[in-house]
């Protein structure tokens, strides 16, 4: 079996070789490169074993950590199934106790596996020194790296395998391009730590205290436990072997559960699970324009698509704020941010909703939905959801700036921007959509079109929010400078002009929606 | 009359997809359009439920002139078109719902509708199923069945056989011709002759955006069969020319 499994796999690799030439030299580039990054890594790895064991051992430690984590996690970005995959094996009746150790060996003889070997083994040469007890280190050394390198492909093929259950449901088919999002957000302190540091010495610092955190984790515990014995701490180094010895085990035992339990799933049937009763429509009142919202609400939750550009809105105000709380802003202006901006996002977001409806918008039109109607009930959901939102947020900001005379300002901002923005999108989505990822495709991809008008559409939405909330926007500066009288008319203008520009969205909306449906169901027809 | 088309008339920049059509049709009846690919039916029946706004011409239904009085005439019209998406994340529960109250339908009336053609669909076991789970013959059924549930005085029927296996499109034509006998009325276009001259009262032949003959299917068949004067009309001694080289097969 395992031998079956090798030449599979051999064979698999040679055939790559029978591609276009293009194909080939691309190929053989990356194999290059990855391949010389690896050594380039290694040389770098045994060039520390002139340095003290002191300065060695956290360096090692972190790097060797990242590399792992590196490697683990590329098949989430990557999220294609490998050549081997467990499923494909699923008719031949091939029990899982032979298939799974045949597979992870087998994913063991590839360009990536190699790589990480030339890095793992690359410690043996950094501990390889004469101070020390050299034996003992020796071996802690090549346990670690041979641990390493098992313990990543296992992990990678882990990984990849648990991606692959959730990219098989339809809906989270966006999944790894959110998870960089999150990464790139969670990446972003460690980022600024380091572009902060005044001095080398900060920076030793900052290793020496990450590595002794990351060395008792999996991903670290097989680079430290040499570095330990290297320093002469046998115990520790013992026990770190242990975490790692554990981690691949547990990791090997994952793998085989996944392998069994991938067996009997046939690829893209995860089925459908069924839902009871009538959702959203249950809950809300049964008119026209709650059913809207209801249909709305259900494919937020159901459309990666909606699902994408909503999971952005309370990642961007953190983009925005986190770099300037590390450049030093002071932590109570900055809480005024966000709530503004995700008040902005919300509302903006819903001026191309009539794109995303593809060409089932032919049911509301031979329905003879009213406009306003329509508009009201595509509004719905974003107020229900807004309104709370922003109440809480204002708190919480008001509360962070600690000075609650505020408060006024940032609902007036806050609810003004949130109506002033559902007020221009309802317009703005019956008189200028613009092509959208069709329903079912990557929300990430980008339609083809002639003559679009998105950016137009786009930035007129923006700037019009903007422009309409100026007198609130303005009040409330003067309120943050001056105090007095301007936030609370900054909460009236907010709110009262806000709920002005709603109305006046609703039907101006909803009239054009109606003269304009055979050019929007042209529209949605053509893209 | 519950259907009356004028004049019907719809370019697109140089070319005519219609070029006047004038058909009625009578309530309690139902009406077959046949024509080949790109004859014009799907347009025409755009321009009828709505959709597509004719360049000339007029469409009453039951009445009502459906580009002065839209709202009039299309709470008269239930619709099936062909080869536009449905609102396919909802289940089929929640699509029907859905139909029945864009329409101003009660909350209990819909519920109520929606069991009553889950049954006679044939539908019952889907209806907690997204619709986008759904085979092609289900999903025409759960589409017709929403077309239905407003109780129009008026069908109109893109291709509802398409994609449709002999099972279901039985339990189709028997509920179209309940819905018939209770005093509705069924416009509906296709390319299988067969069925229309079974089902069909009246039919049209529409070719090149025009209507070639129309009357009762006795009278536009002539004796023959409905396919073999269809293509009689639609030019049919477009005779297989000019491949005598098939004749020879190479070695």
């Amino acid at each position: 079996m395992v031998a079956q499994l090798l030449r599979l796999r051999l064979s698999f690799a040679s055939n790559a070789l029978r591609r276009t030439p293009a194909q080939l030299a691309r190929r053989a580039a990356a194999v290059v490169i990855g391949l010389a990054v690896a050594v380039a890594l290694a040389i770098y790895m045994g060039n520390l074993n002139a340095v003290g064991v002191d300065v060695a051992a956290p360096i090692l430690t972190v790097l060797g950590s990242a590399v792992c984590a590196g490697f683990v996690l590329t098949p989430v970005v990557y999220g294609r199934p490998e050549a081997l995959d467990p499923r494909s094996f699923s008719l031949m009746g091939v029990d899982a106790k032979r298939l799974s150790p045949g597979l992870a060996l087998a994913a063991l003889v590839s360009v990536p596996a190699l790589a990480l070997a030339i890095v793992a083994f690359a410690q043996v040469a950094t501990w390889n020194r004469e101070s020390t007890g050299s034996a003992s280190t020796t071996f802690f050394a090549v346990a670690g790296a041979l641990l390493i390198t098992v313990g990543g492909v296992l992990g990678a093929r882990v990984v990849s395998a648990l991606v692959s259950f959730v990219v098989a449901r339809r809906r989270s088919r966006e999944f790894s391009t959110l998870a960089v999002l999150v990464v790139l957000v969670a990446v972003s302190p460690v980022v600024v730590a380091v572009v902060r540091l005044r001095s080398t010495r900060d920076l030793a610092d900052l290793l020496t205290e990450a590595s002794s955190v990351l060395g008792w984790t999996p991903l670290g515990a097989a680079w430290a436990a040499p570095a330990a014995a290297a320093a002469g701490s046998t115990g520790e180094a013992v026990a770190k072997l242990l975490i790692a010895l554990v981690s691949v085990a547990l990791l090997g035992a994952a793998w085989h559960a996944l392998v069994a339990r991938m067996l009997v799933t046939a690829p893209g049937t995860v089925a459908g699970r069924p839902r009871h009763g009538l959702g959203w429509f249950g809950r809300f009142p049964g008119t026209p324009a709650w059913a809207v919202a209801a249909r709305t609400l259900s494919y937020w939750g159901r459309d990666p698509r909606y699902a994408v550009s909503l999971a952005i809105i309370p990642i961007v105000p953190v983009v925005l704020v986190l770099p300037l709380l590390f450049a030093g802003v002071p932590a109570g202006i900055l809480a005024l941010i966000p709530v503004p901006v995700a008040a902005l996002l919300l509302g903006w977001t819903l001026h191309n909703d009539v794109a995303y409806d593809n060409t089932a918008i032919w049911l509301h039109i031979t329905s003879g939905i009213r406009g306003a109607a329509d508009r009201f009930g595509r509004a719905i959901p974003t107020l229900v959801v807004g309104i709370p939102f922003i109440a809480v947020g204002a708190l919480a900001s008001a509360h962070v700036y600690g000075d609650r005379s505020v408060l006024p300002s940032l609902f007036g901002v806050g609810f003004g921007i949130l109506f002033t923005g559902v007020g221009v999108s309802s317009i703005v989505s019956a008189r200028f959509p613009y092509p959208v990822a069709a329903p079912g495709s990557s929300a990430f991809t980008s339609p083809q079109t002639s003559g679009s008008s998105s950016p137009v559409s786009q930035t007129l939405s923006f700037a019009a929010i903007l422009a309409l909330c100026g007198p609130a926007l303005y009040f409330a500066g003067r309120g943050l400078f001056e105090g007095g009288d301007w936030p609370s008319l900054a909460l009236s203008t907010g709110i009262g002009g806000g709920l002005f520009v709603l109305l006046v969205g609703v039907f101006l909306g909803g009239w054009i929606f109606e003269r304009r449906s055979t050019d929007l169901f042209a529209f949605s027809v053509r893209n | 009359m519950v259907l009356k088309i004028e004049g019907l008339v719809k370019r697109f920049g140089a070319t005519t997809a219609v070029a006047g059509i004038d058909l009625s049709v009578h309530a309690g009846t139902i009406f077959g359009i046949v024509g080949p690919n790109g004859a014009g039916k799907t347009t025409t029946l755009s321009m009828v439920t709505g959709l597509l706004k004719p360049d000339d011409g007029r469409v009453i239904v039951h009445g009502a002139d459906v580009w002065a009085k839209p709202a009039v005439a299309k709470r008269n019209m239930g619709v099936l078109p062909d080869r536009l998406r449905l609102f396919d994340r909802l289940t089929g529960a929640q699509l029907l719902f859905y139909s029945g109250t864009l329409r101003g339908l009660s909350r209990a009336a819909v519920v109520a509708r929606t069991a009553d053609l889950a049954r006679a669909f044939a539908l019952d076991d889907a209806l907690d199923r997204l619709v986008s789970d759904y085979s092609a013959g289900m999903t025409k059924k759960i589409a017709l069945a929403a077309a239905m549930i407003h109780s129009p005085r008026l069908l109109v029927l893109d291709e509802p056989f398409e994609s449709v296996d002999p099972v279901s499109s039985a339990n189709i034509i028997d509920i179209l011709r309940r819905y018939v006998g209770a005093g509705g009325t069924v416009v509906l276009s296709s390319h299988s002759m067969d069925l229309i001259e079974r089902i069909c009262d009246d039919v049209a032949v529409v070719v090149n955006g025009a209507v070639l003959d129309t009357g009762t299917v006795e009278q536009v068949r002539q004796g023959r069969t409905l396919e073999e004067r269809f293509v009689q009309l639609a030019g049919g001694a477009n005779k297989a020319e000019g491949l005598e080289w098939l004749h020879n097969f190479s070695d």
